[in-house]
């Protein structure tokens, strides 16, 4: 499985196998830049490039305090 | 969702990031890759043939860490994973250009990210001279 961060120009921003990495990877551009949180996006894909599961927002992820 | 802190696992997630190592080939033979953009009537359609770098956009998170990726553009091998992405997230423009690309016009690209993905370096008067058809998601042909 491959976790891709795009924005919303459609252009990638980082790529991991790893959901946990790539959803810390999201959390920090939310807290580095709130207002961009909603343009920032996580998708998983399978080996064969079929997207699965939910697309997640950063503005959907919580940063810790 | 919770995630743990970004802070403390920076240098683990860049370790764990795919976009690490690219291989940046000059296109020498006709390739066909597809992006997800607007209409082409629409106002600054050539903007969807320019990068984060060229859009004037701060690099993001992984992007300060690799400036190749906050000057490339985003393409796709297969229709149907443009398809995939453009359908999942409308805000994208909803629609599907058919990129051609064109050797001796300087564009470069590199596997890079997910199954399909790739990245392309390009001028984006030249890379939008490369561009075969703008179709909407809906009509768009996948075979």
């Amino acid at each position: 499985m491959t976790y891709s961060i795009f924005d919303s120009s459609g252009n990638l921003i980082d790529a991991f196998t790893d959901r946990a990495a790539a959803l810390d990877c999201l959390a920090g551009i939310a807290q580095a830049e709130p207002a961009a949180a909603s343009e920032v996006f996580l998708i998983a894909q399978d080996a064969d490039g079929t997207t699965v599961g939910e697309t997640v927002f950063a503005s959907s992820v919580a940063v810790p305090a | 969702m919770v995630a743990s802190g970004p802070r403390d696992t920076l240098p683990l997630m860049a370790g764990m990031s795919l976009l690490r190592e690219l291989t940046v080939v000059v296109v020498e033979e006709g390739r066909r890759l597809y992006r997800v953009c607007g209409p082409r009537e629409g106002a600054g359609f050539e903007d969807a043939m320019r990068s984060h770098y060229e859009l004037g956009r701060p690099p993001r998170g992984p992007e300060n860490r690799a400036a190749a990726v906050h000057m490339a553009l985003s393409m796709f091998g297969t229709p149907r994973v443009a398809h995939d992405l453009a359908t999942r997230v409308p805000k994208l423009g909803g629609h599907i250009a058919t990129i051609d690309l064109q050797l001796g016009l300087g564009i470069c690209v590199a596997k890079t990210g997910g199954p399909a993905h790739w990245s392309v370096w390009g001028r984006p008067p030249e890379l939008a001279v490369c561009v075969t058809e703008v179709a909407h998601v809906d009509v768009l042909d996948l075979s």
